[in-house]
């Protein structure tokens, strides 16, 4: 089949009116949680996983997806009218668009994001598309060898890319690798980690260990910072871009879309960076950069676009490889894993109608999100008023019961506080909990390929360099961590020289 | 995220301090426990394998991590780990979520969405106090509503009620 009537068949799944509700329902909840600060998508993901068991698989995940993509839209309009972002990833929008909105240019700077955004969202939807089937043909011919080593090789890719260096980044991946393999081992039936406990067979349940890693823990590091003022909210004025705007916009929002696209598909790279990425290069491009930070229409334009397109091909790791490249996407593995679907090369084929009905209605939620957010932008900047303490009071609640739901046993509510506790040290020590979550996810599987191929091999490890595929996911591992130690070396010897 | 203040040098216990420990303890763990679920042979990786390869790099980057924070401490002033006022925070969401955790089968759905309530509440300092009553009342109608009618999800409201 070709492309054109795979995706026939996949707006037939996301155009099925009780998909298209789960699509409106999830952009706009990401929308809403895009605004209010303290609330992100990864919270609202990990809160919504113990529902999804209820749900069909395509219509959970085009709700979770949809809380992703539309989340960053709401993001981008607390960037422009208050100068608060949401979310990382529209934190550089700030610069330019908060400018053009105490010129009295919100609602320009809201057009222009929202339209960029989603001609960025058409061309990573289409990527996707495109690159599917040719990608999955390749990894198809993955081994175990070649499976294990990919996985090492994208650990240590997000590990070394984390702030903070590459001994925190490795060593909080390592943690979570460690707390993925608790449960009963499938080659040899050994309880490893359960103490006894019936509940912990299956593994650390994957809901109960997000909410509290990020919902709980994050509720707390909130309430003890200090609190923010967010009460400068400006006119929107005219909501229609000038010819200007939109003839300096059009370049930047292909260039924006162009770096986001390839930058999403890199782990660990992500979303942030590729829309930080995006407003550099238009700084260094543009004819007058000094026009930049006084309200240029490019530096909402390409970021903007950038986070958008890095959003629909972090996909396709995620998808195609079974390999979430950024916490987001780990929790969206979670989701199909809970549902039974394991992403990967087979998934296209095996689960067609879900591969292509989610991508479908990506697009779709898209095309919703520019109809409903630019009409509805008064309604969302009012959720900020929403006071923090009804706020995470809901979040608490909405968490214990979902959690509890999930067993109906109080057992894993206890869980959750242990992975509250734990996500709370692991922000005290300056470890990222977005990297404990891909090493929860990623060891088990790596550890299974390792074995398969050590069986293949007879036990001798050098089958790992003696594949081709496999040695240069190896090479490429160890030579991002050699970068990575070296410049964190040199790094700590100038602070050294400097304290 | 925020930054962490700064205190005297040699004082506290950092950042970095706490980051090594947690390795160190993970990892010692995993290999002492590891090691009990058999290593198995090459061709044969056992149970075990794994948990002591993992367990020992992170304690290999635990000792290293100490060792940097701990020079890091007597040169500069490192961040602090813990700050004073996230104590009333951790200790009262946490307790909430105990709360519920303890109540929620012998006493039902109501009574435990109260105790996490209340002892949340006073989480954050300064929240009016008469505004509990109508969070309350917004919080358990809404949960009520997805779970138990939105859902369909058998959860008792009271457990010598219905």
């Amino acid at each position: 089949m070709d492309v054109v009537s795979l995706l026939a068949t996949g707006l037939q799944v996301a155009l099925n009116p009780v998909n298209l509700l789960y699509c409106l329902i999830g952009v706009s909840l990401g929308t809403a949680i895009g605004v209010l600060p303290g609330v992100g998508p990864v919270i609202t993901i990990a809160l919504l996983l113990p529902l999804s068991f209820g749900l069909p698989v395509e219509s959970s995940i085009i709700l979770l997806a949809g809380i992703y993509y539309g989340a960053s839209y709401g993001g981008s309009t607390t960037s422009i009218l208050v100068n608060l972002p949401g979310e990382a990833s529209s934190a550089v929008t700030c610069i330019d668009g908060h400018q053009m909105a105490k010129k009295g240019r919100a609602g320009a700077a809201l057009a222009v994001a929202a339209l960029g955004s989603f001609f960025a969202g058409t061309v990573g939807t289409l990527l996707i598309a495109l690159a599917g089937p040719p990608l999955a043909a390749i990894a198809m011919r993955f081994g175990a060898a070649e499976y294990a080593a990919l996985v090492f090789a994208a650990l240590l890719m997000v590990a070394t890319m984390t702030r903070g260096g590459a001994v925190k980044g490795i060593g909080a991946a390592l943690l979570g690798i460690i707390f993925g393999l608790a449960g009963a081992d499938v080659m040899t039936g050994v309880f490893r980690f359960t103490f006894g406990a019936p509940e912990l067979r299956d593994g650390i349940d994957f809901a109960a260990l997000a909410v509290g890693l990020f919902a709980i823990a994050e509720i707390i590091d909130n309430i003890s910072s200090p609190s923010r003022d967010n009460s400068s909210t400006s006119a929107i004025g005219r909501l229609w871009p000038t010819k200007d705007d939109f003839r300096k916009a059009w370049p930047a929002v292909l260039r924006g879309t162009g770096i986001g696209a390839l930058l999403g598909v890199l782990p660990g790279a992500g979303v942030a960076m590729s829309s930080f990425s995006a407003y550099m290069v238009e700084k260094n491009v543009a004819k007058e950069p000094e026009r930049f930070g006084e309200g240029a229409i490019e530096g909402v334009a390409a970021p903007e676009s950038a986070n958008n397109a890095a959003a629909q091909t972090g996909f396709i790791p995620t998808l195609l490889l079974g390999i979430p490249g950024s916490p987001v996407m780990a929790l969206l593995l979670g989701a199909f894993m809970i549902h039974g679907v394991a992403p990967g090369p087979r998934m296209m084929s095996e689960h067609a109608p879900l591969f292509w009905g989610l991508i479908a209605s990506m697009w779709i939620g898209n095309l919703f999100l520019v109809l409903l957010n630019l009409p509805l932008i008064g309604l969302w900047v009012r959720l900020l008023k929403v006071p923090y303490h009804w706020l995470y009071v809901f979040v608490l609640a909405f968490a214990c019961v979902g959690v509890f739901t999930m067993g109906s046993s109080a057992f894993q509510v206890y869980v959750l506080i242990f992975f509250g506790l734990l996500g709370y040290l692991l922000k005290a020590a300056g470890l990222s909990p977005a990297l404990f979550i891909l090493g929860f996810i990623l060891g088990p599987m790596f550890e299974e390929n390792f074995r398969r191929a050590m069986a293949v091999s007879h036990g001798d490890p050098l089958v790992f360099f003696q594949r081709p595929i496999s040695l240069i996911f190896i090479l490429l591992g160890l030579a991002i961590l050699a970068l990575a130690t070296t410049s964190f070396v040199r790094r700590g010897r100038e602070e050294a020289a400097e304290g | 995220m925020h930054e962490r203040d700064s205190a005297r040098p040699g004082a506290t216990f950092s950042s970095n301090m706490l980051a090594g420990s947690i390795f160190l303890f993970f990892g010692a763990a995993a290999m002492v426990l590891g090691w009990g679920y058999g290593l198995g042979t090459m061709r044969q990786p056992g149970s075990g394998a794994l948990p002591v390869v993992i367990g020992s790099a992170l304690v290999a980057l635990g000792i290293v991590q100490l060792l940097g924070a701990v020079r890091e401490a007597a040169m500069t002033a490192g961040a602090p780990a813990f700050r004073r006022s996230e104590l009333r925070p951790l200790v009262l969401i946490l307790g909430a979520v105990f709360a519920f955790a303890v109540l929620i089968l012998p006493a039902g759905l109501i009574p435990a969405l109260v105790a996490l309530i209340v002892i949340s509440w006073f989480a954050q300092k300064g929240g009016p106090k008469w505004e509990i009553a109508g969070a309350m009342a917004l919080v358990i109608a809404v949960i009520i509503a997805i779970f138990k009618y939105g859902l369909g999800l058998p959860l008792r409201l009271f457990v010598w009620g219905f």
